[in-house]
C-alpha cells in the first residue's frame, strides 16, 4: 500500500493532470493485450527524465513496485502491475528529439509511436524497418523493452539491430547513458543491448538513439495462394535457398485468410488453404526482377493463384490487412492467446503439423499466422477465458507447443517476450546456468526487486 | 434496457489496441481513458458489476466525438457507436441531461416553438444562439463568427412544392434539416437550384420536423420520439423517388440512428427501414446525375483549388466517400486536391466542442493545418456542424471559404458569361 503522504509526494512530481488514482483510471491501466489483469495504486504519466528519476527515488526509498508501460499492446502481461504499486506510462513522453540526416541517426523519447516515427522519417528519405503488427500504436520504448520485430525482420532484422544508445533511469533513480551515436562502439560492456528485451525489469528507458537506413526506392508485394499448407511452407525454404532475400515472407492459414477478409473485403482467396505474402524492395528494376523470379518459383511449388500489387496503396492495404489478423480473431472467439514459438525455417512444416496435432488432441481451435521467412509462428489459441474447463486444455496445449518448438531446435518466443505468460517455462529452454546469471543480473540492477517484479524471472 | 447486444460486443474486444491510434481524442490526451479500447473495457467492467456509473465514468464516456473512427479500425468488429450510445442512454437515466442541453434538444424537437423564435430573431442577431453561446461557452468559436440566423425560415419561401422549368423527370422530398432552415438559406437555395436543373419536382413543406439526432446521440430516449415518429410517418413513402438531405447528420439519423433507437426501445422498425431505403444525401443523388448538369465547358477562368472534408456522419455513419469526390472531379474550373487525413473528424462532434473545448481545439487545429497545406481557396463539406467548426476556427488571414459542395455546383452552373481569356 502506498501511503497518503507518499501519494502526495508522487503527485507533486508530475502535477495533477498526469497523476491518476481514481477507480476508473486504475482499471484502465490494469491490462495489456494478454489475458491477465491487475490494478495499480497510482498511474503516473511522466514527460521528462528528471520526473522519472524523482519518481524512482521515491519508489526505491519506499520499495514500491514500478511497472513501465507504453501502449499496453504486449501479449505476455509485461505491462500488467501484478504487484500493484505504480504504473509509469510513457505515452505522453513522445518527442522526436533529433533526426540527423547526415549521420543517419535519430534520437527519440520512449513514448514516440512506431508508425508516427516512420511517417516522419519518410519526409527525410530515411527508413526504420522494424514494423510490429501493432506499429500504429506501440511506443518505441515498448519496442526496445520487448526487442520487437515484424514482418520485415527477414531482410532487416529487429529492434536491436538499430539500437545505438540509450538513456536509462535505474531503480535507484540514477541516470545511465549507454552507447552513442556511432555504428561502431566497443567502449565497455554492451549495456545498450542488455536493456533491449529486458521488459522493464532492469531499468526505465527514457531516451533512445537509433540507426537509420535510406528509404528503399521501390517495393512490391506478391500474394501466392496454395491448396496445401505444406507446399506454402516448402516455398519459404526454397525462396531462401535460391538466394532471394525478400523483405517479408508471411504465411496465413485458411482460418486467417477468411477472418481478415471478413474485416477488410480486399479480395483474399477464401478457398485457399494457405496464403504467402512476399514483399521485395530495392531499385525498381531489381524489384521487378525479383517479383518475376518469385512468381515463377511459387508457381513451381504449387501456388494456384498469384497476384502482384500494382500500386503503393494496394501494397499498403495488404499489409494493413495482415496487421489486423490478431484483432480480427475475436470475430471467432472472445479470448485469443498469441503463441510465438520460432523454429529454423526448414522445420516450419514440421511445426505446422505438430500444432495441428496438438489442436486435435486438446480439441481446440488453433489457426496459424507466421512470419514464415524467419521461422516465427503465431499459432493463435482461440478460446473463451470464461470457460474454465477449456482453459485447462489451453494451458496444456500452450506448454506442448512451446516444448515442441524447442525440441525442433527453436525457441519459446521469437518476439513477444516472456512477461508472465512464459515465465514458468523459461528455464526449460535456457537452463539453470542461464537462469542463475539472469537472477544475478536482475539483483545487480534492481536490488529491491521493484522494477516490474514477477516478470521474466521471479526473485524470491 | 436489454444490454445483451452491448455485452456481446464488448466481449469481442481482445484489447489489441489497433483502434487507439485512429482516435482523434486519444491523439490529444494520450491517456487510456481517452482511447476507444479504454472506453470499451470500462463498459465491460460496468456490465460485469465492477464499476458504477460514477461522475468520472460519465466524463470518460462523454470524452468522445462519436466520430466512429474506432469502429472502422477495429478488426474484431466491436461496434463502438452502438456500445457508446447504449451507455449514454444509461447515463441519461442516472444523471438526466444537463438542463441547457435538455432545453436545446426540446427546442430543436419542437418545430412550432423553433419557428416562432426564429421569426422573432429577424429583428436582430440570433438571440437564441447568442444567449446559449454566452452561457455555454460555444467551444472555441467567437460569438461573432457563429452563423447568422436566416431573415426568415428558408422553407417559408415556398408553398410546399417547387416545380422545375419544362419537363418533369421525377419527384423528390427535400428534407432541409433545421440548420438550412434557420441558418443556411444559401445552402438550401443552392440545393433547390441544382435539383431544378435536374428537372425534379421538389416537395419542401414548411412544417418539417427536426431529425432529432442530437438528442438521440446524447442518450436521450424520450425527447426525440415525437420527431422520430412524425418523420417516419411523413417520409416513409413509396411514391417518392428519394428523400434528399443536405446534412450528413440528418442522413445518418434516417439511415441508421432511428433504427437503432427503435430497436433499443424494442419497437417496430419496418417503416424506419423504408425511410432508410429512400434516404440519400444530396451529394449521392447529384453524383449519380452529374453528367446531366449543363456546365459550361468553355470556361476560361483560372481554376479554383478546392479541397474536401469528410464529415464523420457521411463517411463512416453512411459510408459515403466517393460521391462528393466524383462531383468535385467533374466540375469544370475546379482543381480538386485531397487534404491529409480528410476523413478524420474536425473536432466539432456536436456538443463535444462545448463540453471539452480544449480537446476539441487541438483536433480542429490539425484539420485547419491540413486544409491550409493544400493551398485551396475553398473547402467544401456536407455537414453544417463541420462548416461551423472549421470556419469558426479559421484565422481572418486565411481567405478560405467554407461551403457545402452543392453551393459550388450551383455557382458553377450559374456562371452565365464566360470570361474572355486575357489576350
Ligand atoms: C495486434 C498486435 C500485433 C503485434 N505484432 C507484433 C509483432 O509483429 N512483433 C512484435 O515483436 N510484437 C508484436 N506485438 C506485441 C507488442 O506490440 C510489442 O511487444 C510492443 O513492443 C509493445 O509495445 P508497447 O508500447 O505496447 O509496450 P507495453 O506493452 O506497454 O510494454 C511492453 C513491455 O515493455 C516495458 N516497457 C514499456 N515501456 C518501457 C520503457 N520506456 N522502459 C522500460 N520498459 C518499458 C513494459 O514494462 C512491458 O514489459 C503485437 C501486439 C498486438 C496487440
Ligand atoms: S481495435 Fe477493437 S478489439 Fe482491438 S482494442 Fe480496439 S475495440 Fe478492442
Ligand atoms: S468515436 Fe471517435 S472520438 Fe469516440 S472513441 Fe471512437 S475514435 Fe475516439
Amino acid at each position: 500500500m502506498i501511503g497518503k503522504e507518499v501519494k502526495k509526494e508522487l503527485r507533486a512530481i508530475v502535477g495533477d493532470g498526469r497523476y491518476l488514482d481514481n477507480k476508473e483510471d486504475l482499471m484502465l491501466y490494469s491490462y495489456d493485450a494478454f489475458m491477465v489483469q491487475a490494478q495499480p495504486e497510482v498511474v503516473l504519466l511522466p514527460i521528462t527524465t528528471e520526473e522519472v528519476s524523482k519518481i524512482m527515488k521515491v519508489a526505491s526509498r519506499e520499495r514500491i513496485p514500478v511497472t513501465a508501460r507504453g501502449a499496453g499492446t504486449n501479449l505476455t502481461g509485461g505491462s500488467v502491475p501484478t504487484q500493484g504499486g505504480i504504473v509509469l506510462c510513457f505515452t505522453k513522453m513522445n518527442k522526436i528529439l533529433d533526426i540527423d540526416k547526415e549521420n543517419r541517426v535519430a534520437v527519440l523519447q520512449p513514448g514516440v509511436v512506431n508508425m508516427e516515427f516512420q511517417k516522419e522519417l519518410t519526409k527525410y528519405g530515411l527508413y526504420y524497418p522494424p514494423d510490429p503488427g501493432s506499429m500504429a500504436v506501440t511506443t518505441m520504448g515498448g519496442n526496445v523493452a520487448e526487442n520487437a520485430g515484424g514482418p520485415r525482420a527477414v531482410k532487416y532484422g529487429v529492434t536491436k539491430d538499430y539500437l545505438l544508445g540509450l538513456e536509462v533511469v535505474l531503480a535507484s533513480g540514477q541516470i545511465l547513458h549507454t552507447g552513442g551515436k556511432t555504428i561502431k562502439n566497443v567502449t565497455g560492456y554492451n549495456l545498450t543491448q542488455l536493456f533491449c528485451g529486458s521488459e522493464g525489469t532492469l531499468g526505465l528507458i527514457t531516451e533512445i538513439t537509433l540507426k537509420l537506413l535510406p528509404l528503399p526506392e521501390s517495393r512490391r508485394t506478391l500474394q501466392a495462394a496454395y491448396k496445401n499448407l505444406s507446399d506454402a511452407g516448402q516455398t519459404v525454404v526454397k525462396v531462401l535457398e535460391r538466394g532471394i532475400l525478400p523483405v517479408a515472407l508471411e504465411l496465413l492459414d485458411k482460418v486467417f485468410i477468411n477472418i481478415i477478409e471478413d474485416y477488410t473485403h480486399i479480395g483474399l482467396p477464401r478457398e485457399a488453404e494457405a496464403l504467402l505474402l512476399i514483399e521485395v524492395d530495392g531499385p525498381e528494376a531489381g524489384v521487378i526482377d525479383q517479383a518475376e523470379r518469385l512468381t515463377k518459383l511459387c508457381r513451381e511449388m504449387g501456388a494456384h493463384e498469384i497476384k502482384v500489387a500494382k500500386t503503393a496503396e494496394e501494397n499498403e492495404e495488404i499489409w494493413r490487412a495482415r496487421r489486423s489478423a490478431y484483432g480480427a480473431e475475436a470475430r471467432l472467439r472472445p479470448t485469443a492467446i498469441a503463441e510465438d514459438c520460432t523454429v529454423p525455417v526448414t522445420k516450419l512444416v514440421d511445426m505446422f503439423q505438430e500444432v495441428a496435432k496438438i489442436a486435435r488432441k486438446y480439441n481446440l481451435l488453433i489457426p496459424i499466422v507466421a512470419h514464415a521467412g524467419d521461422g516465427n509462428l503465431h499459432p493463435q489459441i482461440l478460446t473463451d477465458i470464461r470457460n474454465k474447463e477449456e482453459m485447462e486444455r489451453v494451458v496444456k496445449a500452450i506448454d506442448e507447443i512451446s516444448i515442441k518448438a524447442v525440441e525442433l531446435g527453436g525457441t519459446l518466443t521469437g518476439e513477444h517476450g516472456i512477461g508472465i505468460a512464459k515465465r514458468e517455462i523459461l528455464p526449460y529452454e535456457i537452463g539453470e546456468v542461464a537462469m542463475e546469471i539472469t537472477r544475478t543480473l536482475k539483483k545487480a540492477f534492481d536490488p529491491f526487486n521493484i522494477l516490474n517484479p514477477d516478470k521474466v524471472v521471479r526473485i524470491v | 434496457m436489454d444490454l445483451q447486444e452491448t455485452k456481446d460486443l464488448v466481449y469481442r474486444c481482445n484489447k489489441c489496441g489497433l483502434c487507439i491510434s485512429a482516435c482523434p481524442v486519444y491523439q490529444q490526451l494520450l491517456m487510456e481513458a481517452a482511447s476507444p479500447r479504454g472506453k470499451v473495457q470500462l463498459v465491460k467492467s460496468y456490465l460485469e458489476g465492477g464499476m458504477e456509473l460514477s461522475p468520472r465514468f460519465k466524463e470518460i464516456l462523454l470524452t468522445c466525438l462519436l466520430c466512429e473512427n474506432c469502429v472502422v479500425n477495429c478488426p474484431s468488429g466491436v461496434q463502438h457507436d452502438h456500445v457508446f450510445t447504449d451507455l449514454r442512454t444509461e447515463l441519461v437515466k442516472t444523471y438526466g441531461l444537463n438542463w441547457k442541453k435538455r432545453l436545446i434538444y426540446k427546442l430543436l424537437t419542437n418545430e412550432k416553438l423553433l419557428h416562432s423564435t426564429s421569426v422573432l430573431a429577424r429583428l436582430g442577431r440570433n438571440w437564441l444562439l447568442e444567449t446559449f453561446a454566452k452561457g455555454m461557452r460555444l467551444g472555441n468559436i467567437p460569438v461573432e463568427r457563429l452563423p447568422r440566423v436566416n431573415p426568415k425560415p428558408f422553407r417559408d419561401r415556398f408553398n410546399g412544392l417547387v416545380l422545375p422549368e419544362g419537363e418533369v423527370r421525377g419527384r423528390v422530398y427535400y428534407f432541409t434539416g433545421c440548420f438550412t432552415n434557420y441558418f443556411a438559406e444559401e445552402v438550401g437555395q443552392a440545393v433547390v437550384n441544382v435539383l431544378k436543373r435536374l428537372h425534379l419536382e421538389i416537395e419542401i413543406p414548411s412544417g418539417q420536423d427536426c431529425c432529432g439526432v442530437a438528442a438521440i446521440l446524447s442518450g436521450e430516449e424520450e425527447i426525440p420520439m415525437k420527431s422520430v415518429e412524425k418523420n417516419i410517418s411523413t417520409l416513409a413513402r413509396e411514391d417518392l423517388d428519394a428523400v434528399l438531405v443536405d446534412c450528413a447528420t440528418c442522413g445518418a439519423a434516417f439511415k441508421k440512428e432511428y433504427i437503432a433507437l427503435l430497436r433499443r426501445k424494442g419497437m417496430d422498425t419496418s417503416k424506419a427501414e423504408i425511410l432508410k431505403g429512400k434516404t440519400l444525401d444530396v451529394l449521392e443523388y447529384v453524383a449519380e446525375r452529374i453528367d446531366l448538369l449543363p456546365f459550361r465547358k468553355d470556361r476560361n477562368r483560372p481554376k479554383i483549388r478546392v479541397t474536401y472534408h469528410d464529415p464523420c456522419h457521411l463517411v463512416r455513419a453512411q459510408g459515403v466517400s466517393q460521391a462528393p469526390r466524383k462531383i468535385l472531379k467533374a466540375l469544370p474550373g475546379v482543381e480538386f486536391v485531397e487534404m491529409k487525413d480528410a476523413n478524420v473528424c474536425c473536432g466539432g462532434g456536436g456538443s463535444f466542442q462545448f463540453d471539452f473545448p480544449d480537446v476539441s481545439k487541438g483536433i480542429t487545429a490539425n484539420k485547419i493545418k491540413n486544409i491550409r497545406e493544400t493551398g485551396a481557396s475553398i473547402v467544401v463539406t456536407g455537414c453544417p456542424g463541420c462548416r461551423v467548426t472549421i470556419s469558426g476556427n479559421m484565422d481572418e488571414s486565411d481567405q478560405i471559404t467554407v461551403l457545402h459542395p452543392i453551393q459550388l455546383v450551383d455557382r458553377l452552373l450559374s456562371e452565365e458569361t464566360p470570361e474572355k481569356s486575357p489576350q
